[in-house]
């Protein structure tokens, strides 16, 4: 399979006014074509600053932003804002945001919405976007009359189906997807997953799917990255990441995940996700691992390549070949 | 708040306030229309001509009084040159040509009119004798007043000459009346001569009578008998007997237009820049929230007299200074604060995204969220502009050609209304003002269900 983006080294610090928040703090992987990489962590881990660093949809505090993305071979960050406005946002690698329910403009009929990503893009005129985006809407399988329709009179599960239509208007590559299902009841999320798996397999889409919601990724990731403290502390096939993981903080994620049925007792993780102002030094869960040892406190682990391919950011497998 | 322009109607339309503010608006429109259909001349040009209004009784209350009082007070009667019976006839051997007018003026009021005027119309300069005559209902012949009358157009006042009451005088003492102290054509014209002293209006058919000679075949007389009343039309008149009426229902649109005009630019200009300070943040927000503090401290009356003093000033170039002035305010440091909120809203984010540029976002997706919140404020100040250019006319910094609902009180109030009782004049025009003002706040209540959700009833 070939490499659609490859993100290297990548860093996102916002300054606030307590300190430097280091959001996204050398952040690596590659996203093959037509596969599903899945980022999971705690909330606060950065997992969505990492999706705005891929996008450089930079906030107004940002301090550092440092690494390279490259889509498709060709390096992102050499290019200047407008040219990235035009030809690689939306085209290329679109996203579909946080809250379906606040990503639509309350004031706009949906299909003008629609239309208003392809109007910005594409020299047609407004009577074409609005077919298109009629077209569009089919495709996420909702009725074409929804288009005069304004957001508030949508079900939360149709605002997501609007919101994943704008996104793929443009037959982007790469559909970056922060917690599309989050705010959605579970029958209207396994809607929306099955949905994104059809248009993956029909159109042949790159996700990165951001989400909290182990289970829920376990449906679509072919990849699982797993953040903790603005790093990816584990990386590698869903497969093993779910059948035998290999970090200490995704072996207690596993054990938190409640299951329908049965009399397993439910573990947590003691303490808090660490303070990304002044992240603790050397590993930044020693805190809370029970298999801390005294060079976790002081160096930082690398990424030790561990079975099937997999990675692991932990002492526990020194010895192990470094990334 | 998923408001747009129509949840404004709607929530007008649909509260019993918002319908009223909109009943009173519509009325006060509804007469500046019927105003500006049927009255046939440019009032802004006539208000100040005097001899326009020559026709009106001076400082008349309205006619609707009548309904309200015992008595009938009289209106105005104007017979018309048509309305005279003309006979003419040449002698040859005395070279004199003879022209005899009659009219015929049915009075039955219980006022004694205000003044009586005659005008006569020569058209010959060599000089004609004029003989004026009045004649009672019981037939009592009275003669006014005998002169020689040149070429053009003579007003005789009646009232105010001598020699009409000397003929009064002369006849009562024919008639072996002693006649009463003080002497008042207007009075002793319209009264029963045999009892001057009942102070009675005489009801009936008066005859008003010329008779006219002059050494020309060609040269005519015609004449206009103007028998003022104590009453005019819906709005009374002034002292200069311009017709009220005329004055606030000429005022209603201008006023209207002041205050809207003035509400809107005010309000959408202090929202845009209220958002392009949130927008671009920094040291543009800084600036501009600097200046909204300064211009909401800046002593607005007094730079309004300063400016008044130099320059000439009429009601638009007051708007245009009433905006300047009001360019930042109050709606910007809220419109900022809105606007701050909105922007962190992940749709505009995902705007972002997509490729919106900074244009597009602020018309389609800041500027609309602001927009009842906009519509609000415009509702709500235009009765302080209205308000506004009422104090500003009285203080004498008005327009002084207009009449405008703030000048007819500045002139009331000149002209010692409230102290000689002259009610119509000060209260007519204040009552628009507060019903104006009432309209709006009225629609204003309604609209702050929109604005405000806490209100919202959803």
């Amino acid at each position: 399979m070939s490499e659609i983006l490859q993100v290297k080294d990548l860093k996102l610090y916002y300054s606030t006014r307590k300190g430097i928040v280091k959001a996204v703090d050398d952040v690596s992987f590659v996203l093959n074509k037509g596969e599903t990489l899945a980022v999971v962590g705690e909330s606060g881990c950065g997992k969505s600053s990492m999706a705005i660093a891929v996008m450089r949809l930079l906030p107004r505090n940002v301090n550092t932003y440092q690494g390279s993305v490259t889509l498709d071979g060709e390096d992102i960050g050499k290019l200047d804002d407008t040219l990235l406005r035009k030809r690689v946002l939306w085209r290329k690698i679109s996203m579909v945001f946080q809250g379906a329910m606040n990503s639509l403009n309350p004031v706009l009929r949906i299909g003008f919405q629609i239309a208003e990503t392809l109007l910005e893009h594409e020299k047609i005129t407004r009577k074409e976007a609005q077919a298109i985006a009629k077209n569009s809407l089919e495709l996420v399988r909702l009725p074409g009359f929804i288009a005069d329709r304004y957001p508030h009179e949508l079900s939360g599960g149709m605002k997501q189906r609007v919101v994943i239509a704008m996104a793929l208007a443009l037959n982007p590559k790469i559909v970056i997807l922060d917690e599309p299902t989050s705010a959605l009841d579970v029958i209207t999320q396994a809607n929306i997953i099955n949905l994104l798996k059809r248009l993956k397999k029909e159109r042949g889409l790159s996700y990165i799917f951001i989400t909290h919601d182990l289970a829920v990724a376990s449906e679509l990731a072919d990849k699982v990255a797993v953040m903790y403290g603005g790093k990816i502390v584990e990386y590698g096939t869903a497969e093993q990441i779910y059948r035998d993981p290999q970090h200490p903080y995704t072996q207690k994620l596993m054990a938190s995940i409640p299951t329908l049925r049965g009399e397993k007792k439910l573990e947590f993780i003691p303490g808090a996700p660490p303070d990304l102002i002044n992240p603790p030094p050397g590993c930044r869960f020693h805190p809370r691992c029970p298999y801390a040892m005294e060079i976790c406190k002081v160096k930082e682990p690398p990424r030790f390549e561990v079975k099937d391919g997999g990675k692991a950011a932990c002492w526990l497998h020194e010895g192990n070949n470094v990334e | 708040m998923a408001g747009g322009s129509r949840d404004i109607v709607d929530a007008i339309f649909r509260s019993k306030s918002g319908l009223a503010g909109v009943l009173i608006l519509m009325v006060i429109l509804g007469l500046s229309i019927v105003a500006l259909i049927y009255v046939p001349f440019d009032v802004s040009s006539k208000w100040n001509d005097i001899t326009f209004w020559q026709l009106n009784p001076r400082l008349a209350p309205p006619s609707w009084i009548n309904i309200f009082l015992n008595k009938k007070l009289p209106e105005t009667v104007i017979i018309g040159e048509k309305d005279f019976i003309k006979y003419e006839y040449y002698v040859e051997t005395a070279g004199l040509k003879y022209v005899t007018l009659e009219a015929k003026l049915d009075y039955s009021y219980d006022e004694y009119p205000s003044e009586i005027i005659a005008m006569l119309y020569v058209n010959d300069s060599s000089g004609m004798l004029v003989t004026l005559k009045w004649i009672q209902p019981n037939g009592i012949e009275i003669p006014l007043c005998r002169l020689i009358v040149g070429h053009g157009v003579t007003p005789i006042y009646i009232g105010n000459r001598k020699d009409v009451q000397e003929g009064l005088m002369n006849t009562m003492v024919k008639l072996g009346i002693v006649p009463p102290g003080t002497i008042k054509p207007e009075v002793l014209l319209f009264s029963d001569l045999n009892h001057p002293n009942s102070f009675e209006v005489l009801k009936g058919i008066y005859r008003f009578k010329i008779d006219a000679a002059i050494p020309n075949r060609n040269a005519t007389i015609d004449s206009k008998l103007i028998v003022y009343g104590k009453v005019y039309g819906l709005a009374g008149t002034d002292s200069k007997r311009r017709d009220l009426f005329i004055g606030v229902v000429w005022g209603a649109p201008v006023a209207l237009a002041f205050g809207l005009t003035t509400a809107i630019l005010t309000s959408f200009i202090q929202t845009l820049l209220g958002t392009l300070s949130a927008w671009y943040g920094g040291l543009v927000d800084e600036v501009f929230q600097r200046i909204t503090d300064i211009y909401m401290i800046l002593p607005f009356l007094p730079i309004l007299i300063t400016i008044s003093v130099i320059y000439k000033i009429n009601i638009w170039t007051l708007l245009a200074i009433v905006v300047a002035l009001s360019v930042f305010g109050s709606a910007t440091k809220t419109a900022r604060s809105m606007a701050l909120q909105i922007m962190s809203e992940p749709y505009v984010e995902a705007a972002v995204s997509y490729g919106a540029s900074r244009r597009r976002i602020m018309l389609l997706y800041i500027l609309p969220r602001l927009l009842p919140y906009t519509m609000a404020n415009i509702v709500l100040s235009v009765p302080s502009y209205v308000f506004l250019e009422a104090a500003l006319s009285l203080l004498g910094l008005g327009d002084p050609t207009m009449p405008t609902w703030g000048k007819i009180i500045s002139d009331a109030f000149e002209g010692g209304a409230v102290i000689h009782g002259l009610w119509w004049w000060v209260l007519i025009p204040s009552t628009l003002i507060i019903m104006t003002a009432i309209a709006f706040a009225l629609i204003g209540l309604a609209l702050d269900k929109v604005v405000n959700p806490r209100l919202r009833e959803r």
